[in-house]
């Protein structure tokens, strides 16, 4: 009968731009079973990955190959047996950081007031490095190909109403809110008829206690 | 929508209906494509990067590259394909008729930069089997969807 | 004129095919055949202006519209380029086909009737919000919104995607607004008229 193969689901999982190249072992896989992975530019050769050669792991982390998001690139990956044999290679679809990475949830601060609530949103950041060799955020990189949005759905649980406000910078207000209340919902990041993953917030507004004064 | 201007004349195109077109067989065509040594529309021939005055008609060369040589060679596959590869031959074509257009109001100047650089890109598609070559090469549209959305 | 046939001959071609097309939505439609024995099966195929220029005048099916007994199937998927397109309809009954009948006339999307959209406009408190109904990726929105005795001042927002209740303005306590909307779809550069107009009174 014909084996199981030694690797399957060779892909690279990338979020914001850190990119590995993951796989799984067959059902029938034993376990001394060694790996090697080689990767490549869209049109040229491959190469090997040197920390990534007779390794036991079912991932290998080629961010800094795969730097230039504007490229294109495949990797593959082999199985060796001890004292038995070699698969053949196994390649991944090819991979394009800048449609393909996946943008992470922000980081998001907020400062409720008695009718309004101040966010200050964090965009993630990648393992790229701008000049002066400033960590880049997914911001810095889009920001050169895209307009970048940020969404904020906002739900009010006294008045039960949802809506949503799209917003040009990472700082801005919601004002006009009920005193002492709770508003809940979700921060997104749009790109390039993208969204990012949601950040989920829950906040109240503070009590109106000027009458007490 | 995506404009492009050439002098007086300006070109729209649906991005929106190409990218989904395309996005649907991408990984299917993609992974038809063994040769991924050979990139045909390389970076050093890019639409951004040519001389003003020479876009237009590299553009149109691209264009009509498409339309003669890749999308018909590329029909065979599932009526799932056929129908995507239909949207996007026809949005090309409706790009193409404007540009046809533009020739009357503008000229669209075929400078040697232009041609050198088509020339390169079929010369790399002519060594290559004829159906492999128009699969990498609609394999490739997003590359050139990339030059258009980076051309100013 | 529903076409009846007399057993034995030729199953007659469909008959009456129309294009019915609103708001980027396109239906083929036509009548139906009345025959005696099996049920009869349609099938469309369309062709755009690449395949009559660039392929050989061919011509393709569309799956979700093959062998159906409805006499009428969605091609908007198909139609999906600003060019004439050619569509054709045929019967099956068994193992006999009819010929193709052809719509009469190419058919291009710019011709699609754009109706003025629903809207339901809401006040939150001091918040002035709107909700639009979903029409797709094609359509955009443009909000028109002032306050009342202000006709002169008059605010406008682009909604692209519709399926949320969109924040138009933060009002002042106990002013009236009011609101209107027209779509545009940007592929055939064309808007619809405007919607009726809506009012609502902030908070106090």
């Amino acid at each position: 009968a014909e084996r199981s193969p030694l690797i399957q689901q060779v892909t690279f999982q990338s979020i914001n731009f850190e990119n590995i190249l993951t796989w799984e072992h067959g059902k029938e896989t034993s376990p001394s079973t060694i790996y090697d992975v080689q990767y490549k530019t869209y049109g040229a050769t491959w190469q090997n990955k040197s920390e990534c050669q007779n390794i036991t792991q079912l991932f290998c982390n080629l961010t800094r190959e795969t730097e230039n998001y504007t490229e294109r690139y495949y990797a593959r990956v082999r199985a060796i047996v001890p004292n038995c044999c070699v698969s053949n290679w196994i390649v991944t679809p090819r991979f394009y950081p800048k449609e393909d990475t996946v943008v992470g949830d922000p980081e998001v601060k907020y400062i409720p007031s008695i009718r309004s609530i101040k966010f200050i949103i964090q965009p993630p950041y990648t393992p790229l490095r701008g000049e002066a060799n400033r960590t880049l955020t997914v911001e810095d990189i889009f920001r050169g190909h895209d307009v970048i949005r940020y969404q904020i759905i906002i739900f009010c649980q006294k008045t039960l109403q949802k809506w949503k406000k799209t917003e040009k910078n990472k700082e801005f207000e919601i004002s006009e809110l009920d005193p002492d209340t709770e508003y809940n919902g979700t921060i997104h990041i749009k790109y390039l008829e993208k969204i990012s993953k949601p950040h989920l917030f829950r906040v109240r507004t503070l009590p109106d206690n000027r009458w007490l004064t | 929508l995506k404009q492009l201007h050439f002098g007086h004349c300006v070109v729209s195109m649906d991005m929106y209906e190409i990218r989904k077109g395309f996005g649907e067989i991408k990984e299917m065509t993609q992974a038809q494509d063994q040769y991924t040594s050979i990139r045909l529309l390389h970076r050093s021939y890019s639409l951004q990067d040519t001389k003003t005055e020479d876009r237009c008609c590299f553009f149109h060369y691209l264009l009509k590259f498409y339309l003669a040589n890749v999308f018909n060679q590329c029909q065979a596959n599932s009526n799932f394909h056929q129908r995507r590869v239909s949207r996007i031959a026809n949005n090309f074509l409706s790009i193409k008729k404007e540009l046809t257009l533009c020739d009357t109001v503008t000229t669209c100047p075929c400078g040697k930069e232009a041609i050198h650089r088509y020339e390169q890109i079929l010369s790399r598609f002519e060594r290559m089997e004829s159906h492999s070559a128009a699969l990498k090469a609609l394999g490739e549209l997003d590359i050139l969807l990339d030059w258009i959305d980076k051309t100013e | 004129l529903v076409p009846l046939l007399v057993s034995g001959a030729l199953l007659p071609a469909p008959q009456n095919i129309t294009i019915l097309s609103t708001n980027m939505k396109h239906f083929l439609v036509w009548s139906p055949l009345t025959v005696p024995g099996e049920a009869v099966k349609y099938s469309i195929e369309f062709q755009g202006e690449y395949e009559r220029d660039y392929a050989n005048d061919s011509w393709i099916p569309i799956g979700e519209c093959t062998d159906i007994s409805a006499t009428q199937c969605d091609i908007t998927e198909d139609i999906s380029a600003t060019v004439p397109y050619n569509l054709r309809v045929r019967a099956a009954q068994g193992t006999e086909v009819s010929r193709w009948a052809t719509l009469n006339g190419l058919f291009n999307r710019v011709t699609t009737s754009l109706i003025p959209p629903m809207l339901t406009v809401m006040a939150d408190g001091y918040h002035l919000l709107v909700e639009l109904e979903h029409l797709g990726p094609a359509f955009e929105f443009l909000v028109l919104y002032w306050r009342k005795g202000q006709e002169n001042q008059v605010y406008e927002k682009v909604v692209r995607d519709s399926n949320t209740t969109v924040h138009l303005e933060t009002m002042e306590a106990g002013a009236e607004y009011c609101v209107k909307a027209q779509t545009y779809v940007e592929a055939i550069n064309r808007s619809s008229n405007f919607s009726q107009v809506q009012c609502v009174k902030a908070a106090d």
